[in-house]
């Protein structure tokens, strides 16, 4: 409470001087650049406040709780940051923060969908958020002594959080504005804005009332931190626009998903990991709760790294024990971890690349694409602080905005403070939204392509925002102007993404490519099983917390920018290795982690990924246990606990699943002979002109009530129905052959050589007609034939009286067939059942 | 026209069947109802009055069905009759036909197949019923009594036709049917259970089940073990949605045929019963047929 007390105290004047976003945006980021960075910081501390107030005033239930979320939040950063009082406090405090933002979220989700769905999702995503929260917490109180790095994971996994709230809820944003206000200053300004910008976005989203606005305000968030990060370095634009377009497009998966799903989303994520596993039919919303754990697990991952810098192995584990049921939440928890412990550069690196990924993560399911987005958004704004927190923001906003102009109205927003980035991103968003809003729907339908994409998008846009931050200008507005397009075929962007993302990083993106690519198809397949798709986010957010990492290792954040930079454009196995040589703690976590989860960041990782994926396609719950197994090896045993608690109650849903609904008759297991396979009255012989053949007529087209009501006219008596026959129209079971049943031959046309036409040519089914009463297949009789014997003869044979199916067949074929004699089958069947032919050897 | 049960007052055994009763009276003067058809004679509905709606009945004639006991009233529209063990009483409210068979008077009674299962099976082209006069038939699931009134006609006075029934409100109108036809022989009691009335019955030559249970097999297997005689003879009605209203209904008769074989009741023959019953199957068969004598 005292840190949400003292962030207040000094943002507030800050933030009524700006007054919320627009202001912040125009006025507040030229004041933010040319002032400097001290200035910066306070602004974006105040306008995640702001926002946190904002959120809590526009839903009345929900407001209570973002205050108390924030405020238990920035218990938990100050927690953090004073090593000792960290472990109790924060964890409580980060779940009370998670709830509120859900509630929010909900609020909104009301207001843009059925308020009863919306609401029930809310609640399922609170209940979530509540655990990743306690997660967080606990992460955070381990991570606590590194209360200078966490301080720095914090804000990343703020504007992590901040982006997920933007697509999926604004719960996320609420957690992140916490995180941010616990924060140091400059990172908390960062953050804030882009907090504020969620929370703008949220709050244009509910007015819209539809998801698509939301989605949008997700992408716009994703693409606009990227443009923001591309204005900032001024690289090439062209595949920078590239990436944004796919973000945009996996904005639109994410809106269509959110409108759509969004109520399933919520309960399956409480069940989260679990409900990935149970049912089939709930792959869809598994998929999406799948990506709000991860979200959760995201934004707790990032503090519990911050704090995790003495204690890494216990954060991850925490983190995994949270995340129990969704393991990629755990797995994007760790690898927010372990992008604080590596350093503020890393982190900003960290950032950038997310920001591209996080909106492919967003389509495929708002929480990861949040989470992810957020993560982008915050590594934005904490680079930007650290390096040049009052140019950078003032700049990146500037370029980002005029872009996003361009390509919508929605930039405006986005000039909200020094995270002028974040801003832009939600503008971006908002455009995104309204042409997302068509194509959304076709994502949810699609929703596992979606997500696939998503998870690979995100992975590339991980990578693609590497690229980007190098010529990030271009790209944003190429992004704004394509999202709308992008949208209506969520897999094509996804692949459109990774392929940018590739050109643009070239051969360090190949790698990235590479392990995208995996995941995406690895996403596919779980998307279907439901876990796949958080596994993919989870995969993504790794991927930026590597990167994060790897950055952070290089040293302070204004030099890790440029480190981050570099080490980006290092392969991403260099990245990853500089992570893990720059902090053998960390290290080890890290790596542990992110593989565990399905990294896709690095190439290396890719490889990974593609087994985590492919133990998501097998199973959602394979998944998660492998996660979970990674996370209990480096986690402490409470993180097992946990999982296991968390297991016992998914497992139990699951063996539901397997068992089937009771039936009596098991229709596979029964052969149905094809004389009475068709029970219809048409199918039964003599139905034409039969005395029911009116009432066929009407009683057919009729079934339940109306069948009722028709036969009980009929019941009167009023039914005339013709003459009666008394044809005897039954099925006989002993006579196989009487209703046309033609037995398996044992000799086949060809068998009997070219230019015979076969049994039923011959005329053997009369005959078969005629004779055989008797199907019992004998195995030696001895049916007397004598050359072209008539019936009589036949009738002697002693033992097969009649004679059975087989003697009946190999008679006839050789008393018929000229030159049947000579086939071996023939033969043998003669030979079996004794059949004398004379004239024949 | 309903004097059947008249005598139990108010409640007409066939409230859940009487549709048709109140039908009848209706459509006495009914002939509104065939005026597009032409005169009310057309039918059996046209009745003047009702009590004999084939009234002038000299362009109906009766002739015997395939299976021996069972009529066809062939006229302009054929029906399918029995020839009535009470005359001058309608048991559910169905048509009387009375033809003069030179100086005796016959009465037959309309069979309507929507109605009864076996009429249903008889019009749909079953070979065999093996009910016929002068047998002894254990009808399992009589209900109210309706089908069991006409095959008390079919096996008429020299017959028996053991009625069991589990429902006593639908057993108190078998009771009030069996108090007409002396070779009805209503037994109140669970059909799972043969032992509790297994004093009240002989041997069997026929079983007809019409119990629609999930475990009817079952049933009519213990019935056939305890009352039906070695080569007698079962007639099954199967209704698919009480077995397994989720397997395809062509599945649920096989596996009611394969439970049959393995309880020495070997099936000869099955008939849909479409269009008058949904997804309802009739499977005849023989309990423990003789070994076949080989020559």
């Amino acid at each position: 409470m005292a840190g949400r007390r003292v962030v207040p105290s000094d943002l507030l004047p800050l933030v009524l001087g700006f007054l919320r976003q627009h202001r912040f945006d125009r006025a507040a980021r030229a004041f933010a650049r040319e002032a400097g960075v001290a200035d910066q910081d306070p602004n974006a501390a105040s306008l995640l406040d702001v926002f946190d107030h904002w959120l809590k005033s526009p839903a009345g239930k929900k407001r209570k709780v973002a205050p108390n979320g924030p405020s238990s939040k920035k218990e938990s950063s100050s927690s953090s940051e004073s090593s000792s009082d960290e472990d109790e406090g924060p964890p409580a405090k980060k779940p009370a923060v998670k709830p509120a933002p859900v509630s929010k979220v909900s609020v909104k989700a009301d207001t843009a969908k059925k308020a009863a769905k919306k609401q029930l999702p809310p609640a399922k995503k609170a209940e979530s958020s509540s655990e990743d929260s306690s997660d967080d917490s606990d992460s955070e109180e381990e991570k606590k002594k590194p209360a200078q790095k966490g301080a720095k994971p914090q804000a990343k996994p703020a504007n992590h959080k901040t982006q997920p709230q933007k697509k999926k809820k604004k719960e996320s944003s609420s957690s992140d504005s916490s995180s941010s206000e616990d924060e140091t200053p400059k990172q908390q300004t960062p953050k804030p804005v882009a907090a504020k910008t969620s929370s703008k976005s949220a709050g244009s989203k509910a007015a819209r009332v539809t998801p698509k606005v939301a989605n949008g305000k997700a992408e716009s968030s994703s693409s606009s931190s990227s443009s923001s990060e591309d204005s900032d370095k001024g690289k090439a634009a062209p595949v920078k626009k590239a990436v944004p377009k796919k973000t945009s497009k996996i904005v639109k998966p994410a809106a269509a998903q959110a409108p759509s799903g969004k109520t399933k989303v919520p309960a399956k994520e409480s069940s989260s990991s679990e409900d990935s596993s149970d049912s089939s039919e709930d792959e869809k919303p598994a998929s999406k709760t799948k990506p709000k754990p991860a979200l959760y697990s995201a934004v707790p991952p990032p503090q519990t790294a911050l704090s995790k810098k003495g204690g890494v192995a216990k954060a991850p584990g925490k983190k995994a024990e949270s995340s129990d049921s969704s393991d990629s939440s755990s797995d994007s928890s760790d690898e927010a971890d372990k992008t604080p412990k590596k350093g503020a550069a890393a982190k900003a690196a960290a950032v950038k690349t997310p920001p591209t990924p996080k909106p492919a993560a967003v389509a495929t399911k708002k929480a990861e694409s949040s989470s992810d987005s957020d993560s982008d958004s915050s590594s934005e704004e904490e680079k930007k602080v650290v390096k040049k927190p009052s140019v950078k923001s003032p700049s990146t906003p500037i370029p980002a905005k005029p872009a996003k102009a361009a390509a919508k109205a929605g930039h405006a927003k986005k000039g909200s403070s020094s995270s002028s980035d974040s801003s832009d991103s939600e503008s971006s968003e908002d455009e995104a939204p309204a042409k997302p809003a068509v194509k959304p729907v076709p994502p949810a339908s699609k929703k596992s392509p979606a997500v696939a994409k998503k998870a690979q998008s995100s992975s590339d846009s991980d990578s693609s925002s590497e690229e980007e931050k190098k010529a990030p200008p271009t790209k944003p507005a190429g992004k704004a102007a394509k999202p709308g397009s992008k949208p209506c075929t969520p897999g094509p962007k996804a692949s459109s993404s990774d392929s940018d993302s590739s050109s643009s990083e070239e051969e360090r993106k190949k790698p990235a490519m590479k392990s995208a690519s995996k995941p995406a198809g690895s996403a596919r397949a779980p998307l279907k099983k439901k876990g796949v798709a958080a596994s993919n986010t989870s995969s993504s957010s790794d991927s930026s917390s590597d990167e994060a990492e790897k950055l952070k290792p290089a040293g302070t954040p204004v030099a890790g920018l440029k480190a981050k930079k570099e080490a980006q454009n290092n392969s991403s196995v260099s990245k990853k290795k500089p992570k893990s040589s720059s902090t053998p703690v960390a290290k080890s976590p890290t790596v542990k982690k992110p593989a565990g989860i399905s990294n896709s960041s690095s190439s290396e990782s890719s490889s990974e990924s593609a087994d985590e994926e492919k133990g998501k396609a097998n199973g959602g719950v394979t998944k998660k246990k492998r996660a979970r197994e990674d996370d209990q090896e480096l986690a402490t045993p409470e993180n097992k606990n946990k999982k296991s608690k968390h297991k016992t109650p998914h497992s139990f849903p699951k063996v539901k699943q397997p068992s089937s609904p009771f039936r009596r008759v098991r229709e596979e297991e029964i052969q149905v002979d094809n004389r009475v396979a068709d029970n219809s009255f048409d199918a039964k012989k003599g139905a034409a002109g039969d005395w029911g053949e009116r009432a066929n007529n009407v009683l057919k087209f009729t079934k339940g009530k109306s069948f009722r009501h028709e036969k009980t006219k009929k019941k009167r008596g009023s039914y005339c129905g013709g003459t009666i026959s008394t044809q005897v129209n039954s099925i006989k079971f002993e006579r196989l052959w009487e209703s046309g049943w033609t037995p398996t031959p044992l000799l086949t046309n060809s068998d009997l050589g070219p230019g015979n036409s076969g049994f039923g040519a011959i005329g053997l089914s009369p005959l078969l007609c005629h004779m055989g009463t008797k199907t019992r297949s004998c195995k030696s009789c001895s049916a007397f034939l004598e050359g072209n014997a008539s019936q009589e003869k036949m009738w002697r044979s002693p033992a097969c009286n009649p004679p059975c199916l087989t003697a009946l067949f190999t008679w006839w074929a050789l008393a018929q067939a000229p030159g049947a004699h000579q086939h071996s089958a023939l033969k043998s069947a003669a030979y079996r059942h004794t059949i004398y032919i004379r004239g024949i050897q | 026209m309903r004097p059947g049960f008249s005598p139990r007052g108010g409640r007409g055994g066939f409230g859940d069947r009487g549709g048709g009763r109140g039908g009848f009276g209706d459509r006495g003067g009914g002939r509104g109802g065939f005026g597009d058809r032409g005169g009310g004679r057309g039918g059996f509905r046209g009745g003047r009055g009702g009590s004999f709606g084939r009234g002038g009945g000299k362009k109906v004639t009766v002739e015997p069905h395939r299976h021996e006991g069972v009529f066809i009233c062939r006229g302009k529209e054929d029906a399918l009759v029995t020839k009535n063990l009470v005359p001058g009483e309608s048991v559910y409210g169905e048509k009387r036909i009375a033809v003069e068979d030179g100086e005796a008077k016959v009465e037959y009674r309309a069979w309507n197949p929507f109605r009864s299962k076996l009429a249903a099976a008889i019009l749909g082209g079953i070979d065999q019923i093996h009910i016929k006069p002068g047998v002894r038939v254990l009808y399992l699931g009589a209900a109210s009594g309706t089908t069991v009134s006409h095959v008390s006609d079919i096996v008429g006075p020299e017959g028996l036709v053991y009625a069991v029934e589990f429902s006593h409100r639908s057993g108190r109108d078998l009771i009030n049917v069996a108090k007409k036809r002396t070779n009805i022989i209503p037994v109140i009691e669970d059909a799972r259970h043969p032992h509790k009335y297994r004093m009240l019955i002989g041997m069997v030559d026929v079983i007809f089940a019409d119990v629609a249970q999930p475990d009817q097999s079952r049933i009519v297997a213990l019935n056939a073990h305890n009352f039906l005689k070695n080569g007698g003879h079962f007639v099954i009605s199967i209704k698919a949605n009480c077995i397994d209203s989720t397997a395809a209904p062509e599945a649920v008769f096989a596996a009611e045929v394969k439970k049959m074989q393995q309880e020495n009741m070997k099936p000869q023959e099955q008939l849909t019963l479409e269009p008058y019953e949904r997804d309802h199957a009739v499977v005849v068969g023989i309990y423990r047929p003789p070994p076949k004598a080989k020559k």
